[in-house]
C-alpha cells in the first residue's frame, strides 16, 4: 500500500498528468457549451431565416418546374406526353412546410446519453489510456526505472503498484470530467425546463461504466507502455491496432467482423449494448430486430477482460524477465 | 577469513546483438571482503557495468552463482537490497522533479522518514539547490545527488559506478574523501572506475577485469609489487645487463635504460662491480597500478564495447594473468 502511496505521488507530481487532468476538466465545458448552441431554442431570427430559405427553394422549384416544361427530355419525360404539366410538376419538391427548415436537436436526456454524453466518455476513456501511457513512459525515458529497482527490486510489486496508480488516475479523472459534463447538463437542462427525471438510472449507469472503463483503458496503456518501454511506440501501436486492426477485419473473411473491433465492444460497454447491421447489409425497414445483430454489455466487458489479461500478463512477463537499462 | 561481501562464482553474461552473440562477463570469480575499499577497474566495456547491474537484478545472468552478504542474489535481493546503495552509470532520476522530491519518493519507497531526505542533501551540499528542477543540475550535482540518494539506507555496502565522472577537481577530491570517510566506518565500497590513480588513492584492494574476465585481484599494494623494479644507472647497459643476467638476476635493457627486478637491491651492486660495472645510481621504481594495468589488459582496446565470440579468445592462466 505504501508503494501505491508513492506512485500515486509521482503521478500527481507528473506534469503530464495535471495537463490531462486539465483537460478532462475543460473537455466537459467544451461539450456543454457545443450542446447548448445545438440545442438553443427556436427564436424570431431562426423563424424568419427558415421562412427566406424556404421561398428560396421554392423559387428554385419553379425554376425547375419550367426547365422540365421546357426540356422535359432532360427530366425523363416524354415531350409529346399530354400530361407533360402533371408529371413535372410530379417531379418537383415544392417544399411548403416552414419547420422542415428548422430542424434542431432537442434538448433531451437520451439525445445527452447517445450523443454528447457518449462522446465525453470516449474522450475521457481516450485521457485515461494517454496518462496510463505516459505515466509508465517518463520512468522509461529518464533511466529513472533502473533507479527505483535499486530501491525495491520486487519488480511484480512495482509493475502492481504503478499500475493501481495508473487505473487510480484514470477513474480520477474519469470522475471528475463525468461528474463536470452531467452537473453542467443539469444546470443547462433546468434553464431551458428540461425534465430530467427518470433518466436518473441511465445517467448513473453509464457515467459508472465509463469511469470503469476510464481505469481500463489507463491500465491498457500502461500494461503496453511497460511491455514496449516508450509512450511513443505505445500510443503509436496502439493507433496502428485501432486503425491497421479495424482495416484487417473488413478485408479478413469473417462473417461478422464487427463483432471483433475495439469501437464496437467499447460501445457496447459505454451505452449498455450495441447494435449494428451485418456485413453488407447497411439499412432496413420496419422491425429490423431480426436483421441487426447485438453486442450485449457482458460481451463487451468479457472482450476488453480477456484483451487486457492477456496484455497485462505479457507486461508483467517481460518486466520480470528483461534487463532493465 | 573475513566474510565476503559480494561472491561471484562462474558470472557469465552472454547478448544479442544484431550483429551477432557476444559476452558481457565471462566466468568472473568476483570476491570482495566485508569493510574497506575495493576498487573494481578495467578499460571502458570490459564488463564491469554488466556485473554490477547483475549482482543489483537489474540484469539477469547468463549463468553463474552470485551472494551479497551470503544470500543468494537475485533471489534474495529484496532481503539485502536496504542494506546497499548503488548508483549505477550515470545518475537517473525523473527529470521534471526536484532533486528533492526525487529522494522524497525513493525515501518513500524504502520508508525512510523525510528529515533523512534533509541529511543526506546536506551531507553532498545540495541543500541550496534541492528544489530546483534535475534538470537544471551540472554534471557534478546529479552524481551528489545520485549519492545522496544512496545514503538514504544508511548502507552496509556501497556500490559506486564511476561516481566522480564529470565532477569538478574539489568535486571529486569531495567524492574521494567521502568515500574514504565510508570505508573508514566499516561500509564495504565497490568503487568501479577506470581512473587509475583514483582507485590507488582510494582502495585498499582492487579487482582487474578485461574483456569480461577478471585478470588479477588482491590488495593494491599486492597488485603493484611496490620496490621489486629498480632502475640501474651504468655507462653500458647492455654489458651489464649480461652479467646481472649470468648471476641469475631479472634484468632488461628498455628506452636504454638497465631496469632490474629483485628485492634484493645490495646484489646488483655486488654483480656489477664483481664484472667491473660502477652504478651511477640504484632507483626503486615503485610500480604503480597503471602499468600494472596496462600490462594485464595489453591488446583489450579501451574502446572496446564487448567481446565478440567470433573474435580470437585471449587465455589466461590461473592466476589471471595473459598466458
Amino acid at each position: 500500500m505504501n508503494l501505491v502511496k508513492i506512485e500515486l505521488t509521482r503521478l500527481r507530481w507528473r506534469r503530464a498528468a495535471l495537463l490531462i487532468l486539465l483537460a478532462a476538466v475543460v473537455l466537459p465545458i467544451v461539450f456543454i457549451a457545443s450542446t447548448a448552441w445545438n440545442t438553443r431554442p427556436i427564436g424570431e431570427g431562426d423563424l424568419a431565416d427558415a421562412r427566406e430559405q424556404m421561398e428560396m427553394s421554392q423559387q428554385y422549384a419553379q425554376e425547375d418546374l419550367r426547365n422540365c416544361v421546357e426540356h422535359p427530355g432532360d427530366y425523363g419525360i416524354d415531350a409529346e406526353d399530354p400530361d407533360l404539366d402533371t408529371l413535372c410538376r410530379q417531379n418537383t419538391i415544392f417544399e411548403d412546410d416552414v419547420s422542415n427548415y428548422l430542424y434542431r436537436d432537442q434538448l433531451t436526456a437520451s439525445y445527452a446519453l447517445e450523443g454528447p454524453g457518449l462522446a465525453i466518455a470516449v474522450f475521457v476513456g481516450l485521457l485515461a489510456l494517454i496518462l496510463g501511457t505516459t505515466f509508465a513512459g517518463a520512468d522509461w525515458a529518464s533511466g529513472s526505472m533502473s533507479n527505483q529497482l535499486l530501491f525495491e527490486s520486487r519488480r511484480t510489486r512495482m509493475w502492481l503498484a504503478k499500475a493501481a496508480a495508473s487505473v487510480i488516475g484514470g477513474i480520477t479523472l474519469a470522475v471528475a470530467g463525468l461528474a463536470l459534463f452531467w452537473a453542467l447538463y443539469a444546470g443547462l437542462a433546468a434553464i431551458r425546463d428540461v425534465p430530467l427525471t427518470g433518466f436518473g438510472d441511465e445517467i448513473g449507469g453509464q457515467t459508472l461504466r465509463a469511469t470503469i472503463f476510464a481505469g481500463v483503458a489507463a491500465l491498457g496503456g500502461f500494461a503496453v507502455t511497460m511491455l514496449f518501454r516508450s509512450t511513443v511506440a505505445s500510443l503509436g501501436l496502439l493507433l496502428a491496432g485501432a486503425v491497421g486492426g479495424t482495416m484487417l477485419m473488413s478485408v479478413l473473411p469473417f462473417d461478422d467482423p464487427e463483432r471483433w473491433m475495439f469501437h464496437s465492444n467499447a460501445t457496447a460497454i459505454l451505452l449498455n449494448g450495441y447494435e449494428y447491421y451485418p456485413r453488407g447489409e447497411y439499412m432496413c425497414e420496419g422491425d429490423c430486430s431480426d436483421v441487426m445483430l447485438h453486442i450485449s454489455l457482458t460481451q463487451g466487458v468479457v472482450y476488453f477482460a480477456v484483451v487486457l489479461a492477456v496484455l497485462s500478463a505479457l507486461s508483467i512477463v517481460s518486466f520480470r524477465t528483461r534487463d532493465v537499462p | 577469513m573475513s566474510e565476503m561481501v559480494i561472491e561471484t562464482e562462474g558470472l557469465h553474461k552472454v547478448f544479442r546483438t544484431r550483429r551477432g552473440t557476444g559476452y558481457a562477463v565471462r566466468d568472473l570469480n568476483l570476491a570482495v571482503p566485508a569493510g574497506g575499499v575495493h576498487g573494481f577497474l578495467g578499460p571502458n566495456g570490459s564488463g564491469k557495468t554488466t556485473t554490477i547491474r547483475m549482482l543489483l537484478g537489474l540484469a539477469a545472468p547468463t549463468r553463474g552463482r552470485m551472494r551479497l552478504f551470503g544470500r543468494d542474489v537475485p533471489h534474495h535481493l529484496p532481503e539485502v537490497l536496504p542494506r546497499i546503495g548503488a548508483v549505477v552509470e550515470s545518475p537517473k532520476f525523473a527529470p521534471n522533479f526536484s532533486g528533492r522530491q526525487n529522494l522524497q519518493l525513493l525515501a518513500g519507497t524504502i520508508g525512510v522518514p523525510a528529515t533523512r531526505v534533509d541529511e543526506v542533501l546536506e551531507t553532498v551540499s545540495l541543500g541550496g539547490r534541492d528544489r530546483d528542477r534535475f534538470r537544471a543540475y551540472s554534471l557534478g550535482m546529479k552524481q551528489r545527488l545520485a549519492i545522496a540518494a544512496t545514503l538514504l539506507k544508511d548502507p552496509d555496502l556501497l556500490i559506486l559506478d564511476e561516481p566522480t565522472n564529470g565532477l569538478d577537481p574539489s568535486g571529486i577530491r569531495e567524492i574521494r574523501e567521502t568515500i574514504r570517510e565510508l570505508g573508514g566506518r566499516g561500509v564495504t565500497v565497490l568503487l568501479s572506475s577506470h581512473i587509475l590513480a583514483e582507485v590507488q588513492q582510494v582502495c585498499d584492494s582492487a579487482t582487474i577485469i578485461g574483456r569480461g574476465r577478471m585478470l588479477a585481484s588482491g590488495r593494491v599494494d599486492d597488485l603493484i609489487g611496490a620496490g621489486t623494479t629498480w632502475r640501474v644507472g651504468v655507462p653500458d647497459p647492455v654489458s651489464a645487463c649480461g652479467a646481472l643476467t649470468a648471476a641469475g638476476l631479472t634484468s632488461r635493457v628498455a628506452d636504454g635504460r638497465l631496469v632490474v627486478e629483485t628485492d634484493a637491491p645490495e646484489s646488483v651492486t655486488r654483480v656489477l662491480a664483481a664484472a667491473g660495472i660502477y652504478l651511477t645510481e640504484l632507483v626503486a621504481e615503485r610500480a604503480d597500478l597503471e602499468s600494472v594495468f596496462l600490462q594485464l589488459t595489453e591488446g583489450t582496446s579501451l574502446d572496446d564495447t564487448a567481446t565478440r565470440l567470433t573474435e580470437p579468445d585471449t587465455t589466461y592462466d590461473e592466476g589471471g594473468a595473459p598466458a
